[in-house]
């Protein structure tokens, strides 16, 4: 397969009337950080049999963290794509700060899928980008024709004829990064070392991201990007509501023994032993 | 390499569909621990016990494994399949009983989704409604085309058990070397006389991060401090222990002792 490079052309595509332009974009949480795997528990477990709380454990790749005083605080990427590096904006977070933009190259790596069709659409400028064809070209009778040219075009990419056909495309993308922090106070009463802290249950929460630019008529313009709380953020926050939930740990031996600690607080809410022949 | 210059031309019609091309969906909790696994897990570890720590991460032999279902919209006309990366096993002809549901929305007719090659059995589920929403008795049902009629128009919900024919494919996609991302991003294609079909594949849950070992999770190393060397208590070191467990399975691997 040919690996094929074409140069950013600098034209506007053709959809985009307007030559100056942002896009807002945030990158989906890694699936490390999504789901708790046994590398967790085995961590957990491991400060458990050291004597040390788990209850403040939150995965490694979970955009969260609770500090001293019992706030948590969660760091959020979005990615900004202006039409030009030059491009002058503003951003507004509804909750938090947002850092300082950091211009960035991001190296992306997709698969295109020509349907009979000459033209698709990215999800932002690419720079500079080289193509594979994973499939020979087809026309809409099924027969193999020859490959057509490529080209991409700002925020499109055209071949020379409608076709089927699957195209791998490596770019690189230029754009700036910031990082929206919220923070939210889960615990309260001292410091987290206190057994006698409360936690907050902190559910539907929102927040959002407004981009303010200059259009090319003088005309303010405007974007927005409602961010994804990541479900390990949204679930570490919803716990420790009232105290109710609760898990229980069981030891068989000639007795049961059942713990039951508070998953808010960790504090013991009771210990019951039943003799198994009883039950 | 080439610099490549393209003009631009308007799309034309798409193909004509002759294959009805499907995926096997991922099983629920495929590339997760489960929460029975989880508790699993912890049971072997606090307890020693020797529970099985199952987790479906989508691979086998470090591949996506996954099944592709073709339904020929007209079983005479032959294509070709392909995928655009990975390897697709030789496809083996199934004739499938379908169950399927079929909402009447003040219509006689309404389609099947699949070809039917036979209708086994058809009858209204619940009550049936005519246009004013007022219960009437059952319409009588009978198959007509790719689908089924009514003898009167009516809202409700017909169950269809039919059988249709279908080719099921094996595909296994391996790791792409050195890619960025969509390491193992994949099309079916269906090349007939009508053009291509295609279907683009889905990849398992945490494919992409975690390639095959989505048991493992995040996790990394924990330091945990020992006791203040200046305490009276501060035990004699006797040696280093290392334990180690496989992340997937939760077995022990090895557990040894350094330096006594």
């Amino acid at each position: 397969m040919d690996a094929l490079v074409a140069a950013y052309s600098g034209a506007s595509p053709a959809e985009d009337r307007e030559s100056v332009w942002l896009r807002l974009w945030q990158p989906g949480l890694s699936a490390v950080g999504r789901n708790a795997g046994t590398a967790d528990l085995v961590q957990m477990w491991q400060l458990v049999m050291s004597g040390l709380s788990a209850r403040k454990y939150v995965a490694a790749a979970c955009p969260a963290w609770v500090d001293g005083e019992g706030v948590v605080h969660v760091p959020l990427d979005f990615y900004v794509f202006p039409s030009s590096m030059g491009l002058r904006y503003t951003l507004e977070a509804g909750h938090g700060e947002i850092s300082e933009g950091r211009q960035v190259t991001l190296r992306r790596e997709f698969d295109i899928v020509f349907d009979q069709t000459d033209t698709a659409q990215l999800d932002y400028l690419v720079n500079q980008a080289s193509f594979e064809f994973l499939t020979p070209a087809y026309n809409r009778y099924g027969e193999q024709i020859s490959r057509p040219e490529i080209e991409i075009d700002g925020i499109t990419a055209r071949l020379s004829q409608p076709c089927f056909c699957v195209v791998r495309v490596s770019c690189d993308v230029q754009c700036w990064l910031h990082t929206a922090t919220m923070h939210l106070q889960k615990y309260e009463y001292g410091t987290s070392d206190d057994p006698n802290w409360t936690g907050y249950s902190i559910t539907n929460l929102k927040n959002a991201i407004l981009a303010t630019w200059q259009g090319a008529d003088g005309r303010e313009q405007t974007a927005s990007l409602p961010l994804e709380i990541p479900g390990c953020v949204a679930d570490y926050l919803a716990l420790c509501g009232d105290g109710t939930p609760q898990v229980i740990i069981k030891h068989r031996g000639n007795k049961w023994h059942m713990v039951y600690y508070s998953i808010c607080t960790g504090n013991i809410l009771g210990v019951r032993s039943v003799d198994p022949r009883e039950r | 390499m080439h610099t490549l210059t393209a003009t631009y031309s308007k799309s034309r019609p798409k193909s004509r569909q002759r294959l009805i091309i499907e995926q096997e969906k991922w099983a629920a909790y495929t590339g997760a621990l489960t929460r029975y696994s989880a508790a699993a897990f912890i049971s072997n570890l606090a307890y020693g016990t020797d529970l099985s720590v199952n987790v479906n991460c989508g691979f086998v032999d470090g591949a996506v494994a996954t099944l592709v279902h073709v339904y020929p919209l007209d079983l005479g006309r032959d294509y070709r399949a392909h995928l655009s990366w990975g390897t697709l096993g030789e496809h083996v002809v199934e004739e499938y009983i379908m169950q399927e549901s079929i909402n009447f929305a003040g219509a006689r007719q309404a389609p099947l989704k699949y070809p039917a090659r036979k209708v086994i059995s058809l009858r209204w589920q619940g009550q049936v409604f005519d246009q004013h929403l007022d219960p009437i008795p059952p319409p009588s049902l009978r198959t007509s085309g790719g689908g089924i009629q009514s003898a009167e128009e009516a809202y409700g919900t017909v169950l269809v058990s039919y059988e249709t024919v279908r080719h099921n494919y094996t595909v296994r996609i391996g790791r792409r070397e050195n890619a960025e991302e969509n390491k193992y991003s994949s099309v079916f294609y269906a090349v007939h006389d009508g053009g291509v079909d295609h279907l683009v594949l889905s990849e398992p849950p945490a494919a992409d991060d975690l390639e095959g070992d989505c048991a493992s999770g995040g996790g990394g190393s924990v330091s945990i401090e020992g006791p203040d060397p200046g305490s009276p208590n501060y035990p004699e070191p006797g040696g280093d222990r290392e334990t180690v467990y496989d992340y997937c399975t939760g077995k022990l691997i090895s557990d040894d002792i350094y330096g006594v």
